[in-house]
């Protein structure tokens, strides 16, 4: 449970961490190629799919927290 | 070439296996065999909705512009459902539990189900998703565009195009979505539609990239070095719009109307949720994987100056692939169409909901509800004119704005525009405090900063604003200017846009929500919100007396149709267990009914019918009760249980000692029981041996008979004293006793007793008095007293075995009580036994002695009675007695 609530602030870790490359207005430093930039979006994407994922299925083999009685039952009529 | 026209018939035979899906899913439903339909899958197919024809063409016109940036769009939404834990699971079982229809209806449910409230979100809903439906008008239209041929460009004015595809959409809306009132508001013929067509544009785009990546550039490595060459080859970003737009993306895809619509009221079952967890940001991935290849080959095939919005089109088109691109138009019809079908479906709600029913309700307040005539015909007819009205207002922007702005630019401007929900719905959702005026005040400032900054702007120079006013601030005032509030000047106009409506809403929210107090009807609204997995009761009260079944059935009749409403009542009646088809109109029955109703008109007004019916809401203790602050309750809880928890320690203590006097006693009472019937048998056996002896013994002497006689008599008199005490004792307990109070002197009873002690004594016994502090005056039973003490001295007598034994009589005069104090200096008495020897047939183990226990006890009781005590104090050298006597008694003679 607690590794489903912290995989958002993962993602949001890494999907932050482009803010810190040399962008293209800095001459100093050697800006990172286009191809790249995709390859680490869209991996550390497939990575957090990936686990969360595996989380559901955990989740699912375990029961999970939401039952269909669970929410059958908010229905009176 | 493909001609415009045949495009056009494309796009009509499109539509109509639309409709025909939506016919067959939402009969095969009707029909109870529509498992399929509501699927996880169709459930994450229907999310795509995202993903609008801004999408299909805009991100890659967006790559073409800012490289990478445009992923943001997609990174937040796909944030948000990574993290469903966290938000979209509370919001989709809240959305359930409160029947939610619309997000108006969830925040005005919310907040105390205030209609202000309702109205003002529905008006910004609208206002903010207007840009988006023409976004989708101006891209339908684009892409038409790209077919024409050069020379039949002017046969085919935009305007025109854009009134048709406008007028195509609403009409599609109309037949789809308010073909019938619903009572969950759940279109599953709709949400079935998109699904198929959240499949053709994946594929359509897929297939584009696809045919770029391994058609155009020859595989993956030579289209990333391809990537590398392009003019968008190097990492280039706006390090604060890429925060900024990936926040914002997030929050829109919480609170635009349409997703709140398919996220929430389209939602069958909370475990789908789960699923679309991850499937969900699989679609978004896979929609943008091609996004930057594909802008990438477009600026280098097109030649300069062409749209990079329609390059998704333009580039099959140039390579001679007209069926490709044929496709790729499909995919970005279908892309418009969804969206605007779901967004106007789910403004058209909110405004028939929360703005047109009430206006007609109260307008007709006088017998209002209960009127004759079907108000579903009103609902229906007030949604598919909304309908007409909001889609004219799209067209009506992209005629204003002259559809000349880049697809992504109008997009955040929408998003901005509907973000301005998120500290009132967020707020609303996990903070109790959170109040009606602090969510108007947020939304009102937010929306007014938002149509300042963004919206007007977007017009362009002289459009809504004139140029002066957007370089300079209106009257000159610099600090006023649109695109650099406050001076702070050199932020992109979006981020400028997002970072003050956002933080001057989220800031006027939090304080005008401390400073304002909630209505109880609020207060319990938001108990029932922050709370939603704890308690899902139905806390607000009507006065069901004032409601009559007959009216509730006209009226509910007229909502959900007669059928239904029949139905519905009739279940009801057989749940409360009475017979026919009217139940009686209990609280329970009045609050489902609302909750069913708001599933079709929306909570507010579902409020104000029922509430027009049944009189006003009442709120009772026990409602304020459970709204009473959580941490209080907990408190309190606590304190009792610990309370609760110290009396149970403390009355078990008790018991267990009582239980182990209890044995002790049970204990001395068996040893007793023996001692006594020694105590009996003895006397009796020799009474009966004497008396034989003088019966059946002839010429037995005179002295002898007197001699035997004697002995016969003196173990009578031992009986009956054994009995005499034993009945003095239960008189005493009993309370029967009558105390014989007079005046007399403390010496003189000491003297009384001592002589009779010694009288019938031993005589070995050395007593030793204090008289001169013996001198004082008593009122009490003066026979009793002295029989406490010939029992002391007695007892000293008999039991003490000092050598030689000695028993000291003092008085001390003590404060709280006068006390004659009888000490020995005999073996003191074991611990043990200490606290049993004033008990009934208490007797020490192993000494020596004709007593039969009741001694002391009968002390006691007497002590008890005339108001003071006995008490044992044993000291080194012996034992001593303490006869405290109450200092009124001696008091009283003075």
């Amino acid at each position: 449970m607690d590794a489903l609530r912290l995989l958002p602030i993962l993602g949001v870790m890494l999907f932050m961490l482009p803010l810190f490359w040399p962008s293209g207005a800095d001459d100093a430093v050697a800006s990172v190629p286009m191809s790249r930039a995709i390859t680490y979006v869209f991996v550390v994407w497939a990575v957090l799919i990936a686990v969360a994922l595996l989380l559901w299925r955990a989740l699912w083999l375990t029961g999970g927290p939401v039952t269909d009685g669970e929410a059958a039952q908010e229905d009176p009529l | 070439m493909t001609s415009v026209n045949q495009l056009v018939g494309v796009c009509l035979v499109y539509v109509a296996f639309l409709f025909a899906i939506a016919f067959f899913a939402e009969r095969a439903n009707a029909r109870g065999r529509g498992g399929w339909i509501r699927s996880p899958w169709i459930y994450t197919l229907s999310l795509s909705i995202y993903c609008t024809a801004w999408t299909f063409y805009g991100a890659v016109g967006y790559a073409a512009r800012s490289g990478m940036e445009f992923v943001t769009i997609y990174l937040g939404p796909s944030l948000i459902m990574l993290g469903w834990w966290w938000v979209l699971r509370k919001l989709v079982r809240i959305g359930r539990a409160q029947r939610a229809t619309s997000i108006a209806d969830l925040i005005s449910a919310r907040y105390g189900k205030s209609n202000l409230l309702a109205i003002v979100v529905t008006v910004m809903a609208v206002i903010g998703v207007t840009p988006y439906i023409a976004l989708q008008l101006q891209s339908v239209t684009l892409s038409l565009g790209a077919f024409a041929d050069p020379g039949e460009a002017d046969s085919l004015s935009q305007a025109s195009v854009g009134f048709w595809v406008a007028f195509g959409l609403a009409l599609f809306t109309v037949l789809f979505g308010t073909r019938t009132l619903n009572i969950h508001e759940r279109h599953s013929g709709v949400v079935m539609a998109i699904a198929v067509e959240a499949v053709v544009k994946l594929v359509a785009l897929i297939a584009v990239g696809v045919f770029v990546v391994w058609g155009i550039a020859g595989g993956v490595m030579p289209m990333l070095e391809r990537i590398d060459a392009s003019p968008i080859g190097e990492w280039q970003m706006d390090r604060s719009r890429w925060a900024a737009l990936t926040a914002l993306s997030a929050a829109a895809f919480l609170c635009l109307p349409r997703m709140f619509q398919v996220l929430v009221v389209e939602n069958d079952d909370e475990r789908h949720l789960q699923i679309a967890s991850w499937a969900f940001p699989v679609y978004l991935a896979l929609m943008s994987l091609f996004v930057v290849p594909i802008a990438v080959v477009g600026l280098d095939l097109m030649p300069a100056g062409s749209n990079p919005d329609l390059f998704v089109l333009t580039i099959p088109l140039s390579e001679g692939r007209a069926g490709l691109a044929g496709l790729s138009f499909l995919g970005g019809f279908s892309s418009a169409t969804s969206m605007v079908i779901v967004a106007t479906l789910a403004l058209g709600t909110m405004v028939s909901n929360h703005v047109v029913m009430p206006v007609w309700l109260s307008a007709r307040s006088v017998d209002g509800a209960q009127m004759s005539g079907d108000v579903r015909q009103v609902v229906l007819l007030s949604r598919r004119a909304s309908i007409m009205v909001i889609l004219g207002l799209g067209y009506l922007y992209y005629r204003m704005s002259g559809g000349g702005a880049a697809l992504a630019a109008i997009g955040l401007i929408s998003f901005v525009g509907v973000a301005q929900f998120l500290p009132a719905l967020i707020g609303g959702i996990f903070w109790r405090g959170a109040s009606r005026w602090g969510a108007l005040a947020g939304l009102l400032a937010g929306f007014v900063i938002w149509v300042y900054a963004s919206l007007l702007p977007s017009f362009g120079p002289d459009g809504a604003m004139s140029a002066r006013m957007l370089a300079e601030g209106p009257w000159g005032v610099g600090l006023l200017r649109p695109q650099a509030l406050f001076g702070i000047e050199g932020l992109d106009p979006t981020v400028h846009a997002v970072v003050w409506s956002l933080t001057l809403n989220t800031a006027l929210f939090v304080v005008v929500s401390l400073v304002t107090f909630p209505t109880p009807l609020e207060r319990l609204q938001g108990a029932q919100f922050v709370n939603v997995f704890e308690h899902s009761g139905a806390p607000r009260e009507w006065q069901a007396a004032l409601a009559t079944s007959e009216d509730l059935m006209i009226m509910t009749q007229r909502i959900l149709g007669p059928d239904e409403a029949q139905a519905l009542f009739r279940r009801e009646a057989a749940r409360q267990g009475r017979a026919g088809h009217l139940p009686e109109p209990n609280q329970a029955f009045l609050q489902a009914l609302e909750r069913e109703l708001a599933g079709s008109v929306g909570a507010a007004t579902a409020h104000a019918m029922i509430g027009q019916v049944a009189g006003g809401a009442s709120v009772s203790v026990e409602d304020l009760m459970a709204v009473a602050d959580e941490s209080a309750q907990i408190l309190e809880y606590s304190n009792q249980l610990e309370a609760k928890s110290a009396e149970l320690t403390r009355t078990a203590g008790q018991l267990r000692e009582a239980n182990e006097k209890l044995t002790a006693l049970s204990v001395q009472k068996d040893a007793f029981l023996s001692q006594i019937s020694h105590e009996l048998r003895t006397p009796m056996t020799s009474i009966r041996s004497f008396s034989e002896i003088l019966r059946d013994t002839e010429g037995m002497g005179q002295v002898e008979k007197t001699k035997y006689a004697s002995i016969i008599h003196g173990e009578a008199i031992r009986l009956t004293r054994l009995l005499d005490d034993l009945l003095d004792l239960s008189v005493l307990e009993n309370g029967q006793v009558n105390l014989n109070v007079q005046e007399g002197r403390l010496e003189d009873v000491l003297e009384q007793a001592v002589v009779t002690a010694s009288a019938s004594g031993s005589g070995a016994l050395q007593i030793k008095r204090r008289r001169l502090n013996e001198a004082m005056p008593l009122v009490t039973d003066l026979d009793r007293l002295a029989q406490v003490f010939i029992n002391l001295i007695s007892n000293a007598d008999k039991y003490c075995d000092g050598d030689p034994p000695k028993l000291t009589i003092s008085v001390v005069d003590g404060p709280g009580a006068l006390q004659v104090r009888f000490a020995d200096n005999g073996t003191p008495i074991a611990p043990g036994a200490r606290s049993l020897i004033f008990e009934k047939f208490a007797r020490i183990d192993g000494t020596p002695g004709p007593g039969a226990g009741l001694g002391l006890a009968i002390c006691r009781e007497i002590m008890l009675r005339l108001g003071g005590d006995i008490t044992l104090q044993t000291r080194p050298g012996g034992n001593e007695f303490v006869v405290s006597l109450p200092r009124e008694a001696a008091m009283a003679a003075q």
